[in-house]
């Protein structure tokens, strides 16, 4: 029973930070874009798409950390003692995203905003990078807790994983606003689906090679599952992907981008959550060794894992009246 | 400088700062649910104009709410690994439970709320209203529930390192859990009407718009007979808590060094200088009603209050800071009680109207300079709580330092720095665009919803 819950919450955990990758992950890549954008009102409609959701979609890493400090403490615990560096980033990162978002709206010298909107985004996307690549690498655990030097989550697998991450918010956030808007700003984000998505590919392949001479430990661990052959397919799948999304953004079709875009993501994180399971700190903590008490994870499945699906029902009907494209900047597809 | 020592200030830092968007952003959350029902049900387009106004506001202090309170989630682990990993199981549950019950409905409907006015039909946007409300206070509740188990941690067996298990029933309803969220709450509301009752008078001074704000203030004013005296209430019985279940801190927070013996009351001291090693105060200004501590704290004029030598020197917290941020915060807390009755008394000589408006400049300029009361009052009360609670991180089982991460000193002065001056820069960009929100004043022009216009006051399809 303690280990089907301690697995379920892992599971729970994931689901969460799947959801937080895919609606907020579009968030941050817009912002990235910006940096590269010098149409304000381009960056206009872009921000007016994100703007009545990203508090909402933001709130997915909150529950996620909640849940990880609920059902796992000593990994919450230990795990952001060891990333203190990259979860600062991170956390600065989404404090300048969310002001320059507030503020831009107010203010007169929008190019600004733009870019603390933009440095704020990259600046999360490579906290959650080196955060959770740094997870992967491992974390030496003394008698008293973190053991490891502050500077342990760098290594060149979390840095590679980093840059997948960027790749994959940029395209995410430049199909979403292609699929969403009309005219110049839908051509330059169709052009923008594309980058990214070669980005992406010559990233995998790079970091392939890369990671086999460079013989990392994660990645040992990556190649000795037992279930490698569902990994095959997933990785297949997720290479046919890539293939779709440059298809059909090189034909300008209206949603197929951004649905293929995020078959992607779904896929390579359920590969990714194929090879931890069921450790949490892979190669060796499994979830049961460090969850909390059976009656624990029985409340937090009242608390919180009823409300899962309760939120995402009002997070639809809340989304079916922002349906629609955007036209102008501040108007939402009316 | 130990990074003990700077995770504390870094805490404290994040926490203080954070603590005044939620205090905004709940009171006016509540605020916009009365202005949209009297909208409703009254037709009176005053009431809707109004709400428009402060949702601006509220949704700058919505997003700097957001951004500073993600830190302090986080914040728990990084710099308290010890404190998280020891009491996660169920500490981590009761916040999980704020994200997913509380924070999630607030942010989602947020959406409808701020953009949907011409979306969804009205009965629909004002469920969104209270949603939001609702979430933002439920959120105030979780929130406070975790940290008074903090300070009365019931309900929870911890056996090597970690819970072992959890009476959930005591564990959240510990005996800190209500009061601590209800004078909480009530703080969120107190902040609130007077800073929109400060912002009114600034208009009324101006002569900008005396009618309509006039309007807001008297609102506030309804809502201040009810919260200023609760509010005191409140306070008063949280007194008593900390004198029966932390001892210490009462003990600390009246710097009462020898425990006085049954029948002869203890004497209030107004000002004192603690003396921690002769055991006494060097200074004090005592008040001139005998056995007032008593009375204050324990209900009678001749009741025991235990004294600091009563417990190791190892368990006594700070003196000073707790001392005095309480008799500030029940100085501010009694001023406010007093500037509702004198607008009351206004208010029954018929003085709030508008042609009277330019008489009374001292009136309003006080209303106008007590716009940050609430704000001040409340940063107050929670450094007497968690000043007071000290050496504990949980009361009377984990101590603060034992709380600590494994962390270097340059990584937490790095980022304290960092917090000081980003969180520096926001509150300085916060005071600059509310004031050009507040200087370009409500707009009266812009169209109402289109649902207005389709059911001319007869709404029977709405």
């Amino acid at each position: 029973m303690h280990e089907f819950l301690a697995d379920l919450w892992l599971l729970i955990l994931a689901f969460e930070l799947l959801l937080y990758a895919v609606l907020d992950g579009m968030d941050l890549g817009v912002g990235v874009w910006t940096l590269f954008d010098k149409n304000e009102d381009h960056i206009s409609t872009a921000i007016t798409l994100i703007g009545p959701f990203w508090d909402a979609n933001e709130t997915w890493l909150i529950m996620a950390g909640g849940i990880l400090f609920g059902a796992f403490p000593a990994v919450y615990a230990i795990g952001a003692n060891a990333l203190y560096i990259p979860i600062m980033i991170l956390i600065f990162g989404l404090i300048f995203r969310a002001v320059s978002i507030e503020l831009r709206e107010h203010s007169q010298n929008k190019r600004l905003w733009d870019i603390l909107f933009g440095v704020g985004s990259l600046a999360a996307i490579f906290g959650q990078g080196f955060a959770v690549g740094g997870l992967f690498g491992g974390i030496k655990i003394g008698p008293n807790g973190f053991a490891g030097s502050p500077w342990s989550f760098l290594t060149p697998f979390s840095f590679i994983l980093s840059i997948g991450f960027l790749f994959g918010y940029m395209m995410m956030g430049a199909s979403y606003v292609a699929m969403k808007t009309d005219g110049e700003i839908q051509k330059s984000n169709y052009s923008r689906t594309i980058v990214s998505a070669v980005l992406s590919t010559v990233l995998t392949v790079t970091a392939l090679i890369l990671l086999h001479f460079l013989n990392l430990p994660e990645m040992k661990f990556w190649f000795s599952r037992p279930d490698e052959y569902i990994l095959t397919v997933l990785y297949l799948f997720a290479a046919f992907s890539i293939v779709m999304i440059i298809l059909n953004a090189y034909k300008k079709k209206a949603k197929l981008p951004y649905l293929w875009t995020l078959i992607l993501v779904v896929d390579v994180f359920a590969a990714g959550v194929v090879e931890i399971f069921p450790y949490i700190v892979p190669p060796n903590i499994k979830a049961v060794d460090v969850a909390s008490p059976t009656e624990s994870l029985i409340a937090m499945l009242i608390g919180i894992g009823m409300f899962i699906p309760i939120i995402i029902a009002y997070n639809l009907y809340i989304k079916k009246y922002f349906r629609g494209k955007v036209s102008k900047a501040g108007k939402y597809g009316e | 400088m130990d990074p003990l020592f700077l995770s504390r200030i870094q805490f404290a830092v994040t926490t203080a700062f954070h603590m005044l968007w939620p205090l905004l952003s709940i009171g006016l959350s509540f605020m916009m649910v009365i202005l949209e029902v009297a909208w409703l049900s009254t037709k009176n387009e005053v009431y809707y104009r109004h709400e428009r106004f402060w949702s601006k506001i509220f949704l700058l202090t919505f997003g700097i709410g957001v951004a500073s309170g993600l830190v302090l989630e986080f914040e728990f682990g990084t710099n308290w690994a010890g404190f998280s990993s020891v009491a996660g199981g169920f500490f981590g549950n009761i916040l999980g439970f704020e994200g997913s019950m509380a924070f999630a409905l607030e942010a989602a409907f947020l959406a409808i709320f701020i953009f949907g006015w011409n979306r969804v039909s009205p009965k629909a946007h004002l469920v969104s209203t209270i949603m939001v409300a609702f979430g933002a206070s439920l959120s105030a509740w979780w929130i406070m529930d975790a940290n008074s188990w903090m300070q009365t941690p019931t309900g929870v067996k911890i056996v090597n390192g970690s819970v072992s298990s959890v009476n959930y029933l005591e564990a959240i309803l510990n005996p800190f859990a209500m009061i601590s969220f209800w004078h909480m709450w009530i703080a969120c509301i107190e902040t609130t009407i007077f800073f929109v009752a400060g912002i009114s008078a600034y208009y009324i001074l101006k002569k900008q718009n005396t009618e309509f704000f006039l309007k807001i203030f008297k609102i506030s004013l309804i809502i201040a007979i009810f919260a200023t005296p609760i509010q005191v209430y409140l306070g008063d019985l949280s007194g008593k808590l900390v004198g029966k279940y932390q001892p210490a801190t009462l003990a600390a927070m009246e710097s009462h060094w020898n425990t006085n013996p049954i029948g002869i009351g203890a004497t209030w001291h107004l000002i004192a200088i603690p003396d921690r090693k002769a055991e006494a105060n060097s200074f004090v200004i005592n008040a001139p009603i005998p056995g007032l501590m008593s009375f204050l704290d324990a209900g009678s004029f001749t009741a025991q209050v235990k004294g600091l030598k009563s417990f190791a020197p190892d368990d006594r917290g700070p003196i000073i800071l707790p001392f005095y941020s309480f008799r500030l915060m029940v100085l501010i807390g009694f001023v406010m009680v007093f500037m509702m009755l004198w607008a009351l008394w206004y208010w029954f000589r018929g003085h709030l109207k508008y042609e009277d408006t330019s008489r009374h400049k001292w009136f309003w300029k006080i209303w106008y300079w007590g716009f940050p009361l609430g704000f001040i009052a409340t940063e107050l009360g929670w450094i007497t709580r968690e000043v007071g609670r000290q050496p504990w991180v949980i009361y009377g089982i984990m101590r603060t330092s034992q709380g600590v991460s494994n962390l270097t000193t340059e990584q937490v002065l790095i980022t304290l720095s960092a917090f000081i001056a980003t969180y520096i820069l926001l509150f300085v960009l916060f005071v600059f665009f509310t004031r050009k929100i507040i200087k370009a004043g409500p707009d009266f022009k812009s169209p109402l919803p289109d649902w207005v216009k389709h059911s001319k006051g007869a709404d029977k399809n709405a």
